[in-house]
């Protein structure tokens, strides 16, 4: 087969000394970023281009380190997401959901080994299916037009009470409330600004990094604050290491993840916070039998960071395929392409398949590194909490609130942090459940958006949205999804 | 009063609701881009929202804790706004090094462990985000 | 139009040969970049291109450092700038032609084109009118005629919002049709990849996108330019496509990458900058870099780029109040 010869072809430039090291650089780099609240991997990749050019690397090597700091920033946002509840990245969010729970029954360090082997899994497999897939899927994922986009993000939507499934009012008050947040800004289909109350600041919308540190680590700082510190690390520990059954068990939901995850990512409107938020709902509808979901399951994790994973890597199909920049990130690395008089686009993997080939070849090694990397120092992770309060709990918020700062400039986005992080505090004193907001806040925009194209499109007629096969499939879902419940629990 | 407190969030999601359902409502738009425009969305959102808001009214409801110690979150919470108008006219390293001594007390610190604390995570920070990363932060009067 | 600047700006910087720029005896302290944008947006690619070229070339001593200011485009910068730094003569902020369509739709607060000092450019992107290889378009005329017929029977997109620089580029296409651009059927998508993509699915029909960010699609031919809305041809892959006034239609959008400085800084300062970006245009390895940012060559610094400027927001001013996108009280 030619993919396989070619793919050989990238082995052979992923494999030299220099481009070896270089993806090992950036896996550090990208665990590194993914850890680090303010910071996403769209900035640090703009952030070492430059660096890039003054190292007088070959645009295959660039490339190599600047997607791997890319796919990296995958395995890091877990970390802190499981030991302190507070998300690295957009999509660990969903993870916090079991994975806190876990660290607290000083099961920490086999949650963080869990997600780190379905990282691994979720992104490998991708690497695969782009191997050979690429660009008949990138194809297939043009055609999906926004009325297909509304039926996806409507079943997403769907499954929202599975997130909270014993607080469903609050969930769905919520989800709207995240919905609400996402629409601040101008509005692009009138070019309104709709809830900006008159402020510039509010212009753009509110940055993500600013509504998740605050709800997540500042909402929990001040929640442990208001307690008698009794020893926080007091579990750790002592709980049981990740059992191979239990490893085995996880294997399904990591199977079905990375379908998701891929699909999801190769789809360049939506993005990995999507496939993780739908991965986990869905593992949860279809899993959950003893109700342990929420409270500290393994499947839990292993479902949305392997998901997350396998979305990045599928983010990468449109771009290199077709050229298409499917997120900011992509749009970065296309622009990266571009300053090395490379034209990013279909010609890609003819005209230069060094770069293209060497690119997914280094994806295979860059992955079994991660793992590597990762897997013997998820002891040492866990040790975080054995730090004392006093040291850690200032070192994260300032880390937090510097790192919005250092890409922003702006007071405004730390006070608003600050604002959301008493906003996280009440929320969780009243028992609400924070993910949905965060759901809210990454589907409602596409929500509106691609129901306003959908109909702009069809000049209002509402049946458009139901044209199409992917889209019957997905309502056929969707309503799978809200009778099944109903049915099981008569049963 | 304390088992009120669902009463309490369902009547503030109701108000807000209302406000977002009247905002929405108030926006005038040049003219129809497109049959939804942006009226409709929120408003739907919000009527959800404000449902959710009126069931919660209905119900009896969770217990508000009373917090066991009021003045760390407080203070945490008050070192953080501060940190954001504090941040240009201090400087970088002075502000968050602030900000850490505050925190750090907070978590029930003794003076010098704090101390100890915040002036070595401040610098650092600033090693990693000026120096590593390039990314300029303020320089207080004192040129750091 | 531009190679007349070039020479221009090749004669007044005559000396080629890479000595630090100091006009007046004024040499910047501890230069900044203020880029609109957070890492990795276009904003901040000027910044750190500019930067590059100008501390690597030798004609900026101290070292340029960028400092990124996300927020309205531009909005947040000149808010900044206007109430911590009139007079700072040591910082330069990065400005486009969405900044100016912001401006003149009197986004930017009490702010307008009169409270800062106009720079100059490092060059421009220009807009093109593209549709999927297998389109019933053949040129523009065959757009025209079907917006004139029915302007709800042609489906567009762009990245951005109605009323935004993307939409715009539509807009003049529909007037240059002589139909009301408040006809057109345009639907905003999140960023151009995103349009590209719907192009090639086959859900909108035309996309008013940028030269540089359609040319992969258009080297592989998946895409068929209709015209370039620039005011000559440009070179390379695009040499074939004729303008849009070629074609009879008077539609030009070109989308300038420049920068401005705070409004009180002094004379010396902005004389400092103008000749540091004169230096930069007659500078041998300037142009590589410069189609690394994916630009291409405008040169315009100086009093011509503040008239240029002016001349931009009002007309951006008309046309918003003519279609109503305008914010009520400006």
């Amino acid at each position: 087969m030619d993919s396989i010869a070619a793919l050989m072809g990238g082995f052979a430039i992923a494999l030299t000394p220099t481009n070896l090291g270089l993806a090992f650089l950036g896996c550090l780099i990208g665990t590194a970023i993914g850890v680090l609240p303010g910071i996403g991997p769209m900035n640090a990749i703009a952030l070492l281009l430059p660096f890039c050019f003054a190292l007088k690397l070959p645009p295959e090597s660039a490339l190599i380190l600047l997607a791997a700091v890319y796919y990296g920033s995958g395995y890091g946002g877990r970390i802190t997401a499981i030991l302190l509840n507070m998300p690295g990245e957009p999509a660990a969010a969903i993870t916090t959901l079991d994975g806190h729970p876990l660290a607290k029954q000083g099961r920490g360090a086999a949650a963080l080994a869990v997600s780190g082997i379905g990282s691994f899994v979720g992104a490998t497999l991708s690497v695969v299916l782009m191997t050979f897939l690429s660009v008949p899927l990138a194809r297939i994922a043009v055609g999906f037009s926004p009325a297909d986009y509304v039926a996806l993000i409507v079943f997403a939507l769907s499954l929202l009470g599975a997130v909270a499934p014993g607080n469903a009012v609050k969930a769905w008050a919520a989800g709207c409330f995240g919905i609400l947040l996402a629409l601040v800004g101008i509005d692009s289909g009138t070019g309104v600004e709709r809830l900006t109350f008159g402020s510039i600041e509010l212009l753009g919308g509110i940055d993500f990094t600013v509504l998740a540190i605050g709800l997540f680590a500042i909402g929990e700082v001040l929640l442990l604050l208001e307690t008698r510190l009794r020893a926080t690390a007091a579990a750790l520990g002592h709980g049981e290491r990740l059992s191979l059954k239990e490893l085995l068990a996880c294997v399904p939901a990591m199977v079905r993840a990375t379908g998701i995850g891929f699909v999801i990512g190769v789809l360049p409107g939506a993005g990995a916070s999507v496939a993780a938020a739908l991965s986990y709902t869905t593992e949860r509808r279809i899993a959950d039998r003893a109700g342990t979901f929420g409270k500290g399951d393994l499947r839990g994790v292993a479902s949305p960071e392997t998901a997350d994973n396998a979305a990045q890597i599928g983010n990468l199909v449109p771009m290199l395929s077709l050229g298409i920049p499917g997120s900011g990130t992509t749009a970065v690395l296309l622009g990266a392409l571009l300053m090395y008089s490379i034209t990013p686009g279909p010609l890609l993997f003819t005209q230069r398949p060094e770069v293209a080939w060497g690119l997914i070849a280094s994806m295979y090694v860059g992955n079994v590194m991660l793992l590597v990397l990762n897997l013997p120092l998820v002891g040492l992770f866990a040790r975080l909490l054995t730090v004392p309060a006093w040291v850690l709990y200032p070192g994260v918020i300032a880390l937090s609130y510097a790192g919005v700062y250092a890409v922003s400039n702006s007071p405004f986005d730390l006070l608003l942090a600050t604002a959301f992080g008493a906003l996280g505090y009440v929320l969780r004193k009243l028992d609400v459940p924070l993910v949905p907001i965060i759901l809210g806040f990454v589907l409602g925009r596409l929500l509106e958006d691609n129901l306003r194209r959908a109909l702009s499109l069809s000049d209002g007629d509402v049946l458009a949205l139901f044209a199409s096969i992917p889209s019957l499939l997905l309502w056929a879902c969707t309503l799978a999804a809200l009778v099944f419940p109903l049915i099981r629990r008569k049963v | 009063m304390r088992a009120q407190a669902d009463r309490v969030l369902g009547g503030a999601l109701v108000a807000l609701a209302a406000g977002v359902v009247w905002h929405a409502q108030s926006l005038e738009v040049a003219f129809a881009a497109d049959p939804v425009g942006p009226k409709a969305f929120p408003t739907v959102v919000a009527l959800a929202m404000g449902a959710c808001g009126i069931l919660l009214l209905l119900r009896a409801g969770t217990v508000w804790e009373k917090a066991e110690r009021v003045l760390p979150g407080l203070a945490a919470a008050a070192a953080m706004a501060a940190y954001a108008l504090l941040l240009a006219p201090l400087g970088f390293i002075t502000a968050s090094a602030l900000l850490c001594l505050v925190i750090a007390l907070a978590f029930s610190a003794t003076i010098l462990q704090a101390v100890v604390t915040s002036l070595v995570t401040a610098p650092l920070l600033w090693l990693l985000l000026d120096r590593v990363l390039d990314l300029p932060l303020p320089a207080g009067p004192l040129g750091f | 139009m531009h190679r007349r600047h070039l020479l221009a700006a090749t004669l007044a910087g005559a000396a080629l040969a890479p000595r630090p720029a100091s006009a007046q005896g004024f040499t910047p302290q501890n230069p900044e970049c203020i880029a609109p944008a957070a890492p990795g947006g276009g904003f901040d690619l000027t910044c750190r291109t500019t930067a590059r070229a100008l501390n690597e070339l030798g004609i900026v001593g101290p070292a340029i450092r960028t400092q990124n200011m996300p927020g309205g485009i531009g909005a947040v910068a000149i808010n900044h700038i206007n109430a911590q730094r009139r007079a700072d003569p040591n910082v330069i902020v990065a400005v486009s032609t969405g900044s100016w369509v912001n401006l003149a739709q009197g986004r930017f607060g009490r702010w307008t084109e009169n409270d800062v000092r106009w720079l100059g450019t490092i060059g421009a992107d220009f807009g093109v009118i593209a549709v999927r290889r297998d389109s019933r378009f053949q040129n523009l005329a065959d757009l025209v005629n079907a917006i004139k017929q029915d302007p709800g029977s042609v489906p567009m997109g762009a990245g951005g919002a109605v009323g935004s620089q993307d939409w715009t580029k539509a807009a003049l296409i529909a007037r240059g049709a002589g139909v009301d651009p408040r006809r057109l059927r345009y639907v905003p998508f999140e960023g151009g990849g995103q349009a590209m993509a719907a192009l090639l699915g086959g859900h909108i029909q035309v996309f008013p996108g940028d030269a540089t960010e359609v040319r992969g699609q258009l080297e592989a031919n998946e895409i068929r330019l209709l015209a370039v809305l620039a005011p000559n041809r440009l070179p390379g892959a695009f040499q074939n496509v004729p303008t849009a006034r070629e074609q009879g239609v008077d539609a030009e959008w070109t989308i300038v990458r420049g920068f401005y400085i705070p409004p009180g800084a002094p004379d010396a300062a902005y004389n400092y900058w103008v000749d540091a970006l004169r230096r930069l245009y007659a500078h041998p390895g300037w142009p590589a870099i410069r189609d690394g940012a994916g630009l291409f060559e405008f040169n315009m610094a100086g009093r011509e780029f503040e008239e240029l400027a002016k001349r931009r927001t009002a007309e951006y001013r008309a046309l918003a109040r003519e279609v109503g996108v305008i914010q009520q009280q400006n």
